[in-house]
């Protein structure tokens, strides 16, 4: 980079600094709030008196939560989703999307395979079809139900496929001639050779099944299978539109509130998150490129 | 012999030409109704002896799928939904065992497991429908039982008594094409009546009367603002998912909707009218219902309302109320105390009273509900046990809900059903002012007592408690204020005898003018295919029109969209339902 | 001995689909078997009798879709709040990956690109929460603007500018999780081009427009191209936890309408059609996508 230091040049840099300074802030906020609700007194949390710093400080709602058993069984529950969800959706993805990365020419079935891939991330039956299938396999109220239902992310299998099929050729070649199977191919020379890519899609992949809600909430019936999003949306008591309410319904909606509580409870749901993010994050900073830049 | 016999044929026809249109006005109790007054007396609380609470020989299992309280702390530790109090006194004493198929933690996601489970034919054994369209698409498609045989034979005689109170119009709500789904839901009458709250310590300390009028409700909001008592807003309105009247689908209970106001400008909307040629209309596309939302566009306009009306969730609607900076609102008899018992909690002395809003003729119109808003229905794949059960466990409820202790919700009873008669609040609210004036001991109200009445199952207890919440130096001729009261030491009866004392104290003591009914409160065939777009459309505009995103100058076009977007369909099929 | 020539003699398409039957099992199972409901788009569905024995009713439900205004309405704002968020998340994020990599100061740097990230891991339930405080009589932006003397705005309750709303906070939500893909082509353009751009007398704007952003345009092409299946996409999520009866007008998607019908109201043949229109509708646009990127940029997407 090249440049010359000019007054619009400095003026320029600085405004920029200050719009990024902002963006940021915009960034952080939402979390700064979260934390200073639950760290406020019911009262002050209720009547909207927080905006930038706690209000009558103290810790009772992450005493609560501490002896709160349903919330704990909830979050292992998430915690094993991600890491098996993970695990489970990256091997097979990889082992799609590669074959799916030769041409027509090396694979035959190749063209087939991908519009059906496409095919169902476009189409789907519906949540009572849906449900159905899953209650027909004998997977409700279980973890396979939270790892599998949400079938293949179609999505991840085209961004990984566009990342190996821009990997040089020669690497391949080079393995072929040494001996090496499509197999050893795979699993020593494509995925190390794609680290960022499936860092990113590791970490979609994880976010997805953490935050997912839907299939907690219609596959699992009873609360201790709850996964903790499905878990924490039924506490934030919430009518949505076109619902209309019983007595004992509207009552128990005036009666619970508890917005310090529920702060609280959102926050430590964040937490994981933003601690294993971090770990990811140095390998999209060395560079993402999704297949995308062509040379 | 013949002279006699032709005699008698003439006078039984006489009769009948009597008696039918009478029966036919007031009455849709089916013939083979087996009457209370033809039964023994029940089984006294706990007994499980006679015709209606008979114990089963063997262990009857009963599937069900609820909803539960997800931050509910009465349970004790190790219980849940499934073994409780409730469940283990229906075991121990009537064999039968509830099994939860399944739970939800709020009214939406119950909802959305309801709606599964009808579009997937997989009802558990008994559930309790969230409102009537569940109970007719079910059954529509076949996937509920009949309990008409199990209900008439097995039903106590103290639910019959209340069944019957309603004149047979729980029998045709609880049917559907000819047959008879599920156990009706009876709840109070003054669920339906709207009346505004208003903090009394602010009236006074303004030096202003009581309002009666719209007008004069709308001055004191103001001079409740100027004086600083609400900085941010004077009346509060409803949480988004809210409506701001209850419509003849869902006709009572609406927390903070303004449905107090429109009934003073004489507007029922939502509801279907008769004008005085007989001709059917429907309420909300009517001159006084322009009238009433120019008033609250003016108030809103005005910054009296609160201004994130309906945008609000989580129930943040009723935080100003909660902390003592806003003093109107209006709503159903129960909308503080039970409602929002933090609003005590916070302050012990915040006054709120509850007053009739009356139109400026001086009458006080009201808003009559349907018989009961919930559903208890049966599984068509349940058996005639199961059928009988869920009767037997709707039966001890009504009979020993005061027996039990009620340090755990009784919210965690499997299947609970609401059964009232229609008078119990206007009831509870003489029996109770007898006895705190001196007139009637606690004795008396016993079982036993010579005042002792089943119909009202929680009088008992409510009086025998009268004396832990109501301080003993309350004069009986004075208005009865929160300050007379102890918030603390029985909150929990605290909350029923000020929303029973103060919050029914409106329609226990002023006569209507008039009782404004629907001609109907649920769907008929066809118009389903009408009205998801037609409440959508009705909703967004009220509201619209209130906050002034849409000018009421358009009213006109509102009310020509409703009529062409099927809103003349329905009236139409209405009209052929009524005329049957 | 005996083993390589085994192996050998199996062909790699073998392996290659050995490898992709897990994938296409998973697939089979829980995308392909439940597609089996599509067909009561074309019934009147009646859960006791099931897909097999319902009674067909032809193209009832889409000629009744047809008729109904609060459908159409739907398809509208789905469009133009889905083709919005399409467009502004492609620019917004490029903008701001140009914008920071004209900042200097690396530690300042580091600490924005880590803290834009935060929203995009906060779920749609939690987030829809956060911001209707935030946008609120007592939230941050009208304290601001009450202490900036203007008057209080309730953004959630507006229906003329929620799905500004929608999209904005989508956007921003996303931009810094969207940056990365920018940033990553940013540190593949050679250095070299900027030399000679220098030499050439270009000032700093000259080099941006002549050698930055021609350098991301095959990102943006094929992001393009990928968001194209998700024009009929406006985010069941964020809109079924943020939008209210004030604002449905212009908030009501395709997939909220599918929602309140299908499961709040029951008409489950009603909401399948909804959602079957959608699907070939997305489905006709990646195609005509598909093909004009393979034609145009020589770029097979799939």
């Amino acid at each position: 980079m090249i440049e010359r230091k000019t007054l619009g040049r400095t003026t320029f840099l600085t405004v920029n600094l200050i719009v990024l300074g902002f963006l940021a802030f915009s960034c952080l906020y939402p979390l700064w709030y979260t934390l200073c609700v639950s760290l406020s007194s019911k009262l002050a949390a209720e009547g909207g008196l927080v905006s930038f710093y706690p209000i009558g400080i103290n810790v009772d709602s992450y005493k609560l939560i501490m002896n709160d058993s349903q919330f704990w069984v909830s979050f292992g529950i998430s915690v094993r989703r991600v890491v098996y969800g993970t695990v489970w959706t990256m091997v097979v993805c990889i082992m799609m999307a590669y074959p799916l990365s030769k041409s027509a020419r090396d694979y035959r079935p190749r063209n087939v395979l991908m519009w059906i891939l496409v095919f169902c991330m476009l189409f789907n039956g519906g949540t009572i079809p849906w449900f159905i299938t899953v209650k027909n396999y004998g997977l409700i109220d279980t973890m396979a139900a939270l790892v599998f239902s949400g079938s293949v992310p179609v999505f991840n299998v085209l961004l990984l496929m566009n990342f190996f099929r821009n990997l040089p050729k020669d690497l391949e070649e080079a393995a072929t001639v040494d001996g090496a199977g499509p197999w050893r191919i795979l699993w020593q020379i494509i995925v190390p050779c794609s680290l960022p890519v499936i860092a990113t899609v590791v970490l979609f992949v994880s976010v997805g099944y953490w935050n997912e809600y839907f299939q907690g909430l219609v596959l699992m019936n009873k609360e201790v299978n709850y996964p903790l999003q499905t878990y924490i949306r039924q506490i934030s008591v919430q009518i949505p539109v076109g619902v209309t309410l019983t007595t004992e319904q509207y009552q128990q909606l005036a009666k619970n509130s508890n917005r310090a509580l529920e702060s609280a409870k959102v926050f430590i749901s964040m937490v994981p998150m933003l601690i294993v993010y971090p770990f990811l994050q140095k390998y999209f900073v060395n560079g993402i490129t999704l297949g995308a830049v062509k040379e | 012999m013949k002279k006699i016999l032709s005699l008698v044929l003439a006078l039984a026809m006489l009769l009948t030409v009597f008696a039918l249109p009478a029966m036919a006005e007031d009455d849709a109790t089916p013939a083979d109704w087996k009457r209370a007054a033809d039964l023994a007396d029940d089984a006294a609380p706990g007994n499980n002896d006679d015709r209606a609470f008979e114990k089963f020989d063997h262990v009857v299992e009963v599937h069900i799928g609820r909803q539960i309280d997800p931050v509910d702390t009465t349970l004790a530790e190790g219980e849940d939904a499934e073994n409780n109090q409730y469940t283990r006194y229906l075991l121990e004493n009537y064999n039968i065992k509830v099994v939860v198929d399944w739970t939800a933690g709020n009214a939406g996601d119950f909802q959305q497991k309801v709606s599964t489970c009808i579009g997937t034919n997989t009802l558990p054994d008994a559930v309790v429908l969230p409102n009537r369209n569940y109970l007719v698409q079910a059954a529509r498609y076949g996937e509920l039982g009949d309990m008409w045989d199990a209900f008439n034979n097995y039903a106590s005689k103290q639910v019959k008594e209340i069944v019957e109170t309603t004149k047979g119009r729980a029998f045709t709500n609880c049917t559907v094409d000819g047959t008879f789904y599920a156990i009706p839901n009876i709840t109070v009458d003054t669920d339906g009546v709207y009346i505004y709250f208003i903090r009394q310590d602010w009236l006074d300390k303004l030096n202003l009367e009581v309002p009666k009028t719209v007008d004069e409700l709308g001055a004191a909001a103001k001079a409740f603002m100027e004086a600083g008592l609400s900085p941010d807003y004077a009346i509060a309105g409803i949480d988004n998912g809210g409506r701001t009247y209850s419509n003849f689908l869902n006709s009572s209970n609406n927390g903070y909707g303004f449905d107090a106001l429109y009934q003073a400008f004489g507007a029922t909307p939502g509801y279907f009218l008769r004008d005085e040629a007989g001709e059917l209309y429907w309420g909300t596309t009517t001159d006084a219902m322009k009238t009433a939302l120019t008033k609250l566009h003016e108030w809103y306009a005005a910054g009296l309302i609160n201004p994130e009306v309906g945008t609000t969730t989580n129930g943040d609607n009723a935080n100003n109320v909660k902390n003592g900076t806003c003093g109107i609102f209006m709503g159903p008899w129960w909308s503080l105390g039970y409602g929002n018992g933090d609003s005590f909690r916070n302050d012990p002395n915040a006054n709120w009273q509850a007053y009739p809003l009356y139109n400026d003729a001086g009458e006080w119109n009201i808003h009559m509900k349907d018989i009961g808003t919930t559903y208890t229905v049966v599984s068509s794949k349940a058996s005639e046990e199961v059928k009988k059960a869920v009767v037997i466990m709707n039966s001890v409820l009504v009979r020993d809900e005061s027996i039990f202790d009620t340090s755990v919700a009784i919210d965690w009873y499997p299947l609970r059903n609401t059964e009232a008669a229609a008078d119990e609040c206007e009831y509870e609210y003489e029996a109770l002012r007898s006895v705190l004036s001196g007139k009637t001991t606690v004795e008396q109200y016993q079982q036993g007592g010579d005042l002792f009445n089943s119909l009202y199952k929680n009088t008992a207890n409510d009086v025998a408690t009268l004396k832990d919440v109501i301080s003993p130096e309350y004069n009986i001729d004075n208005r009865l204020n929160v300050t007379d009261m102890d918030v603390m030491t029985n909150n929990g009866q605290f909350n029923r005898f000020y929303a029973l004392l103060i919050g029914d104290r409106p329609y226990a003591t002023v006569t209507p003018n008039n009782k404004i009914y629907s001609e109907l409160y649920y769907l008929t065939d066809g118009m389903d295919m009408y009205w998801t777009q037609l409440s959508d459309l009705e909703d967004q505009a009220i509201l619209q029109f209130i906050t002034g995103a849409r000018s009421l100058d358009t009213w006109d076009q509102f009310c020509a969209d409703w009529h062409a977007q099927g809103g003349d369909e329905i009236l139409q099929l209405a009209k052929d339902f009524l005329g049957k | 001995m005996e083993n390589t020539r085994k192996r050998k003699s199996l062909p790699l398409s073998f392996h290659y689909t050995l490898m992709c039957l897990p994938g296409y099992i998973w697939l089979i199972l829980f995308s392909i078997v439940p597609m089996v409901g599509i067909v009561m788009a074309f019934q009147n569905y009646i859960p006791t009798k099931g897909w097999f024995e319902s009674p067909w009713v032809g193209l009832k439900w889409f000629e009744y879709l047809w008729k109904l205004g609060d459908a159409k309405r739907a398809l509208t704002n789905t469009l133009i709040i889905a083709v919005s968020k399409v467009v502004l998340n492609i620019i917004i994020p490029m903008a701001f990956a140009l914008m920071l990599n004209e900042v200097k100061q690396m530690r300042f740097k580091k600490t924005v690109q880590t803290i834009v990230y935060l929203p995009h891991f906060i779920s749609w339930v939690i987030l829809a929460n956060i911001i209707s405080s935030m946008l609120g009589a007592k939230g941050i932006y009208n304290l601001i603007r009450t202490s900036l003397g203007m008057e209080q705005h309730l953004l959630m309750g507006a229906p003329n500018s929620f799905q500004a709303l929608l999209v904005g906070t989508d956007v921003w939500k996303e931009f810094g999780y969207n940056a990365v893909i920018y940033l990553a082509a940013l540190t593949g353009i050679s250095p070299s081009l900027y030399e000679a751009a220098a030499i050439d007398g270009a000032g700093r704007w000259k080099q941006t427009l002549h050698v930055t952003i021609p350098g991301l345009i095959p990102t943006v092409v094929l992001l393009s191209t990928l968001a194209m299946g998700n024009v009929l996409n406006a985010g069941f999520d964020q809109v079924f936890n943020m939008y209210n009866q004030l604002v449905i007008s212009t908030a009501d998607i395709i997939d909220t309408y599918v929602y309140r019908i299908g499961i709040t109201n029951m008409q489950f043949s009603l909401g399948t059609a909804a959602g079957l229109f959608k699907s070939v509708v997305s489905l006709i646009l990646v195609v005509v996508s598909y093909s004009l990127a393979y034609k145009f940029a020589d770029y097979s997407i799939f």
